[in-house]
């Protein structure tokens, strides 16, 4: 039987791809799949970028620099948000699977595309939140859809409250769809399934709690 | 059923969380970190701030001079000007008599006319005294004096020497020189009288103020016979009651419209204080201006009169002030406009202000020239947030890389790849 890589359907109907990918003897449409992916990458990422979404670090320079240079900067910043936007995926698609191959004992393609299928849902989480900062003038640690506001109320410390913003609404269906895919295809005990798909995550939060609590210009 | 009960309660659980999210970022005093999404942005510029009437008005001549003619006591005998005809100051409009310096003048020359008759009457007797003198010196025994010599002289002739007659004569002749010479000055006088009286009623000469051009004439002598308009042309409008505050005499005005060539220059010379129409409650009363136009040098162009203008009358200028548009300020509570300080924050600033206009307010008080203020105050929910700005494509220019350090550059693109 031969699995025809459906990113949508894998999020609309997963009990139904589930078992199709369960029972694939071969996969076809993986490298188009894969290139929609990236492209559809590029375009959420550089919408944001044009907004300057995560920019608030750059917007101090618009008191020191001309109209020109500012605007050339934040051209700057849209260039790595692009360059990123080629970057993520590829880590959390192949890299993420690797990781997964190495704790469960799934065949790595078959996580590569779940890994597909969820990162579709990641960049669905991207493009909404993008309209939703810009309207509601919010940025990324006042989230509506994560823990990150309630989050200011208890803490003090600026690295836990980008860490509670981290975790959002979607990042609990993620896990969910994740889990529902893994379990049925690994062997072994579902709780160390999901215990390592929390790890990963909370791995993945931490990670970039410390992308927005660090300063670059502290490397650069 | 199992997994439908699933989806409500996670439903439930994100409708709920969404909610408190809500509203801890909405309520007042909220601790939530908000980012400003800014679009617009502008300078603190050192500006100059004109505020200004903006009115219509329409090209009249300065002055109208009216010329009144009295047709009870005078007599009109013939205009000397057409409508339409310049006329320069200090020359003649019309003629006409006056029946009253008629009867002076009859009456002065009925005087001149006995006083020449005397004249004649005493040259006569003269002749008639110098005769009898002659007489007697001839003979003075036959020697026949005329009556009319004898009945004036104060002595009896028969019986005075000829001698005492002829001294007497003599008086009499210089009696009679005298009373001639008399009568010669008041003719000279009359005939000066008369004269100037001659002068004035030929023509009456109308002095205007300024050269003008004849504009209405009325044949049928109704007052007022005739209408002068000056050359010089003004602007004529009106000013609403709101204006009038503000408006005064010797405000500058700018005025153009699309048949000018350059905008004319010039000042407020009279804002009538009364409405133009009666006053009442129901009309915005209008009251009338006038505005005396500059004559710019050589090249003044010549103005059509009834010619429409757009009028800009200028109430108030501050120059190098510090300026900002107005949609920067907000109003709410005190007036506060909000900085992009260079820690990268929005922040309020409260501002005192000055002059407004042209969309552009003055500060008294607040942020300096040079600050960057944003535009749309409204959108600031939080005082003290971050914010960001969206990329205007069309002023990336790749002349400007130049201007920045490779380290720099690295700096900005690694913040748009790891900095979220």
């Amino acid at each position: 039987m031969v699995y025809q890589v459906r990113l949508l359907k894998g999020i609309l109907e997963p009990h139904r791809s589930r078992y199709q990918l369960q029972n694939a003897e071969a996969v076809t449409r993986l490298g188009w799949k894969l290139l929609f992916l990236y492209f559809l990458s590029i375009i959420v990422f550089a919408i944001g970028g044009y907004f300057g979404i995560g920019s608030e670090s750059f917007s101090k320079e618009i008191t020191k620099m001309s109209v020109n240079e500012f605007e050339a900067g934040k051209f700057l910043i849209l260039s790595g948000n692009i360059i990123a936007s080629l970057i993520y995926p590829s880590i959390y698609i192949f890299l993420s699977a690797l990781f997964f191959w190495i704790v469960t004992d799934i065949p790595y393609i078959k996580l590569v595309i779940v890994q597909m299928i969820i990162f579709g849902l990641q960049l669905l989480e991207k493009a909404l939140l993008i309209p939703l900062f810009v309207l509601m003038d919010i940025g990324n640690d006042s989230n509506l859809f994560s823990l990150g506001v309630i989050g200011q109320y208890f803490l003090r410390s600026d690295y836990f409250i980008h860490f509670f913003s981290e975790i959002t609404i979607f990042q609990f269906l993620i896990i969910a769809l994740q889990y529902f895919y893994l379990k049925e295809f690994s062997q072994r005990n579902n709780y160390l399934v999901l215990v390592m798909i929390v790890l990963f995550y909370l791995a993945t939060w931490f990670v970039k709690a410390f992308l927005a609590y660090i300063q670059v210009g502290v490397f650069v | 059923m199992s997994g439908k009960w699933k989806i409500t309660a996670v439903s439930i659980a994100s409708i709920v969380l969404i909610t408190v999210n809500i509203y801890l970022i909405e309520k007042k005093g909220s601790k939530a970190e908000r980012t400003v999404f800014v679009e617009n942005w502008s300078m603190v510029k050192k500006d100059t701030i004109t505020d200004t009437i903006q009115t219509n008005g329409v090209i009249k001549p300065v002055e109208e001079y009216d010329i009144y003619f009295e047709t009870k006591k005078n007599d009109f005998k013939k205009f000397l000007v057409k409508e339409g005809d310049a006329v320069a100051a200090g020359s003649s409009l019309f003629e006409y008599t006056t029946t009253e310096l008629d009867a002076l003048k009859a009456n002065l020359e009925a005087e001149k006319t006995a006083a020449e008759g005397e004249i004649v009457g005493i040259d006569e007797y003269i002749r008639k005294l110098m005769a009898s003198q002659g007489a007697l010196t001839r003979d003075p025994d036959k020697a026949v004096i005329d009556e009319s010599v004898k009945n004036n002289l104060d002595i009896n002739i028969t019986t005075s020497s000829s001698d005492l007659i002829k001294s007497n004569i003599e008086q009499e002749m210089y009696k009679q020189e005298l009373e001639k010479n008399s009568l010669n000055e008041k003719v000279k006088m009359l005939d000066a009288k008369l004269s100037s009286i001659e002068e004035q009623a030929s023509a009456i000469v109308t002095t205007s103020e300024a050269d003008g051009v004849v504009k209405n004439i009325n044949k049928n002598l109704k007052n007022p016979i005739i209408s002068i308009v000056s050359t010089n042309m003004a602007i004529e409008g009106n000013f609403t009651e709101e204006e009038m505050k503000k408006a005064k005499v010797g405000m500058t005005i700018k005025a153009s419209s699309s048949d000018l060539k350059k905008s004319l220059k010039g000042t407020i010379g009279r804002i009538h204080s009364y409405p133009a129409e009666e006053p009442s409650l129901k009309r915005d009363n209008r009251f009338p201006f006038q505005a005396l136009i500059e004559p710019e040098g050589e090249e003044t162009e010549s103005l059509l009169v009834g010619s429409k203008v757009n009028l800009a009358v200028i109430t108030n200028e501050k120059a190098g002030v510090p300026a900002i548009p107005i949609e920067a300020v907000h109003y709410q509570k005190k007036p506060h406009v909000y900085k992009l300080t260079k820690k990268g924050y929005v922040d309020k600033h409260y501002i005192a202000r000055g002059l407004k206009a042209e969309g552009k307010q003055e500060l008294i008080k607040g942020p300096s020239v040079g600050d960057v203020i944003l535009l749309e105050p409204n959108r600031v929910a939080k005082n003290h947030s971050y914010f960001i700005t969206p990329i205007q494509f069309e002023k990336v220019k790749t002349a400007t890389y130049k201007k920045f350090t490779s380290r720099e550059k690295v700096r900005y693109l690694l913040l748009g790849i790891l900095e979220k």
